[in-house]
């Protein structure tokens, strides 16, 4: 039995020195690479911009950043990731610093489902699996168990397990950038389709201003520590139930930043069923995308008059 | 608990550190144990069920042994056999068998309303059904003496490697080594991992690698024509030969490592030259139990031609319906009766006399293997008519039909064929047995053997959204 531990042992060496050398050279193709908005924002170093625009997939579509800049002069970036939840921005504006960029504002997207919400968030995490030896980024994910110990130090399993996202195919991506990503050099996603698939049932909105805001708080706070203007807003949404229901928690959520020192303004009921300007529930469509990134631009030049 | 997860790991170390560490008396206890266990693990309300029919296989094979006359012991069997079929039937088949009897019904114009029962179907049930049908029919042909120890059948019933999908083991075979489990062994535990690593590659790489584009068209079948419906039946085919054999291999490995050699499951399988040939290389334990309890009970070839052709039919047919309560599987067997009939009658009476190459004759019999899986893989029979009414219909261009797939599912697609190549290359390789013996003496060759075999699995695998084993459902 001795025998067999032994050998078995000395396999398990040469696999794990084997896989350090794979995961160092992944993990240095993959910094490389732009295909993810991951990828793409660390490569965004030692910049200064006016403003930028940070969120979930909403902001992530609905305003066409590279327009608000050139009708309004000003240099801002489209921060946001599809499917990131709250703490997912803070993560990326922790990195977006770190990176020694600054930016005099941010706009940020808050929804009633996520003010106070504390997942990992499924959908993009592994989005960060090339940062994860980061102290940033490990610092943040750690919180969420075990396997992301595992992750960080077990080499290259963390790829092992999400080669669909980090296979072969983003390691020739991420040298040859054959397949372009679906995001403009702003960072910003409009959709082609313009059908709506989404529910037509009118859906309740209200934030729940008793919760803990653990990561939004964390945001204010960081903003509040680099000297950054700090605006929060509601993008717009198609099948929303606007009852007095939904203004009076709007007013609360607008009445609990405003005590925090954050404005807050709510573009979420600027077109209420209008199927037309949208592909699904919350995100408009190439119709939309112009009309409300002409009602941001009014925001946006607004508070920079301040 | 699949045997691709964290969580066997964990307990097959566990059952090996103190199966090692105790006497050997008690080692089948511990076996024991940890075999209900991993069956518990599923659903362990259906325990009871095992527990169940291994009470009532115990007693009934000792009335069997004790009957005196041949009537009584025709008596037992027929009892027997009565009993486990019809938990099998009441399981698997009666929802089925009830919706068949309305449709009918419903078609000759009466109208009454399909009834069904809210039946859930015990994990591996056809497996262990028929393992004990297996003792009990040779104790009935005095080939085997019953287990007296209650406790040692019970693991025979349960022994956790082969338990949820096989292979379908003989008394004669596994009943003497539960009896005599034996300590560590370097080369079984070798020899072990071997197949173990081996059986991961072809689950977690192949079969789960392949199911993306398999699943894409199988799931929609009318937004599919030609090349894709001939690509994804050609996925699906090397999907449910990796799924299955890949299980075998880890379950003759786990095996292995306790000391105990299970029967082979699959021979390469593709590499058949006749349907007759890939019987004899695919599901051997299922095959040879058709074989000997149904096929030579009803006469074999020991009779006239037509009915020689009848019995290869009915034995195919009836391996279709222990598959599932489905209507696909009943043609898939069909297909396989059909051409397993003709080709025997062809060899016998000798009408075509074909002496094809063997790469000719290799592809001529996966191709019919393949179009038989269309029946088995479609969600339904409209389903699978619809598929191969597409395969032939070439109007659409395979690029319009695949670019609106996703970066991650094209990325599915073009490694299929280049991992089906690999697998069968590595297949041939160990056929060969000149490769074997090289194999085995170079130590550095093998050990980049299994590093290869990690890589690749760890830079192909699939592991998130792991898909169960396809012959857990029967």
């Amino acid at each position: 039995m001795k025998h067999f531990f032994i050998q078995l042992l000395k396999f398990t060496l040469l696999s794990a020195l084997v896989f350090m050398i794979l995961e160092y050279i992944f993990t240095s193709v993959y910094q490389n690479g732009k295909y993810y908005k991951t990828q793409w924002i660390g490569h965004i170093k030692n910049q200064n911009f006016d403003y930028i625009i940070h969120g979930s997939s909403r902001p992530y579509t609905c305003l066409d950043v590279a327009s608000l800049n050139k009708s309004t002069g000003l240099k801002g970036l489209n921060l946001s990731l599809d499917g990131a939840v709250t703490p997912t921005y803070y993560l990326m504006l922790k990195m977006f610093l770190a990176n020694g960029n600054t930016t005099k504002k941010i706009y940020l997207n808050i929804d009633n489902w996520e003010a106070g919400t504390e997942i990992v968030g499924n959908f993009t995490y592994p989005h960060f699996f090339p940062y994860l030896k980061d102290s940033i980024v490990f610092n943040h994910y750690k919180v969420y168990g075990l396997k992301w110990y595992a992750y960080r130090y077990i080499p290259f399993l963390r790829y092992a397990e999400f080669n669909t996202a980090w296979g072969i195919h983003q390691f020739a991506n991420s040298i040859f950038h054959f397949k372009k990503p679906d995001y403009d050099e702003v960072g910003t996603k409009i959709y082609k389709t313009t059908s709506y698939h989404g529910p037509n049932e009118l859906q309740t909105f209200e934030f729940n201003t008793k919760e803990k805001m653990k990561y939004l708080d964390a945001i204010i706070q960081l903003c509040k520590k680099e000297k950054i203007e700090l605006y929060i807003f509601t993008a717009p949404l198609c099948i929303l139930n606007n009852t007095s229901g939904y203004y009076k928690s709007v007013n609360d959520f607008k009445t609990l930043m405003n005590a925090k020192g954050i404005p807050y303004f709510n573009h979420g009921d600027l077109y209420v069923q209008k199927y037309n300007l949208f592909v699904d529930e919350d995100h408009l469509n190439k119709f939309g995308v112009p009309l409300y990134t002409e009602e941001f631009r009014k925001l946006l030049i607004s508070t920079h008059q301040k | 608990m699949l045997f691709n997860s964290l969580h066997f790991i964990l307990f097959f170390i566990t059952y090996l550190i103190l199966f090692f560490s105790i006497p050997s008396k008690w080692k089948w206890m511990l076996l024991l144990v940890f075999s209900y266990y991993f069956y518990m693990t599923w659903k362990w309300q259906y325990v009871s069920l095992l527990l169940g029919l291994t009470v009532i296989n115990y007693f009934l094979a000792l009335y069997l042994d004790k009957a005196q006359t041949a009537k009584t012991r025709k008596y037992w069997l027929i009892i027997s056999v009565f009993i486990n079929v019809g938990i099998l039937f009441y399981f698997k088949y009666f929802n089925f068998f009830l919706s068949s009897v309305s449709k009918t019904v419903n078609l000759l114009g009466f109208t009454i309303p399909t009834p069904s029962l809210n039946i859930i179907l015990p994990l591996g049930i056809s497996f262990f059904v028929f393992q004990k049908l297996a003792y009990l029919i040779e104790i009935y042909y005095k080939r085997f003496s019953p287990e007296r120890n209650f406790g040692m059948f019970a693991v025979f019933c349960s022994y956790f490697p082969q338990l949820i999908a096989g292979p379908i083991e003989r008394p004669q075979n596994l009943l003497p080594q539960l009896r005599n489990l034996q300590g560590f062994n370097y080369n079984h535990a070798v020899l072990g991992l071997r197949l173990i690593l081996w059986g991961l590659f072809k689950k977690v790489v192949v079969a789960d690698r392949l199911c993306y584009f398999a699943n894409t068209v199988f799931n929609d079948p009318s937004h599919y024509y030609g090349l894709s419906v001939i690509i994804a039946t050609i996925f699906f085919s090397f999907q449910i030969y990796c799924d299955f054999s890949g299980y075998s291999d880890i379950a003759l490995g786990t095996a292995k490592m306790m000391g105990i050699e299970l029967m082979k499951n699959f021979n390469t399988p593709y590499f058949a030259k006749s349907i007759k040939e890939f019987w004899s290389r695919w599901h051997i334990s299922l095959s040879t139990w058709f074989r000997d309890y149904f096929y030579i009970q009803i006469g074999g070839n020991r009779v006239s031609l037509p009915r020689w052709a009848f019995n290869l039919f009915l034995t195919f047919l009836l391996s279709g319906i222990w598959h599932g309560a489905n209507w696909t599987f009943i043609i898939w067997g069909g297909i396989h009766g059909f051409v397993n009939a003709v080709e025997a009658l062809n060899d016998k009476v000798g009408w075509i006399k074909l002496n094809p190459p063997k790469i000719i004759a290799q592809i001529s019999t996966f191709s019919i293997v393949a179009f038989a899986w269309i029946f088995f893989r479609a969600n339904s029979l409209g389903d699978a008519i619809t598929l191969i009414k597409h395969s032939v219909n070439f109007s659409t261009p395979f690029i319009a039909q695949i670019k609106s797939l996703e970066m991650t599912q094209l990325y599915n697609l073009a490694i299929g064929f280049p991992i089906i190549i690999i697998l069968l290359t590595i297949e041939s390789w160990m056929q060969n047995p000149k490769y074997k013996v090289w194999f085995e003496q170079n130590r550095y060759l093998r050990w980049s053997s299994y590093l290869c075999l990690c890589l690749l699995i760890a830079v192909f695998g699939v592991f998130v959204e792991q898909s169960d084993f396809i012959y857990f459902q029967f």
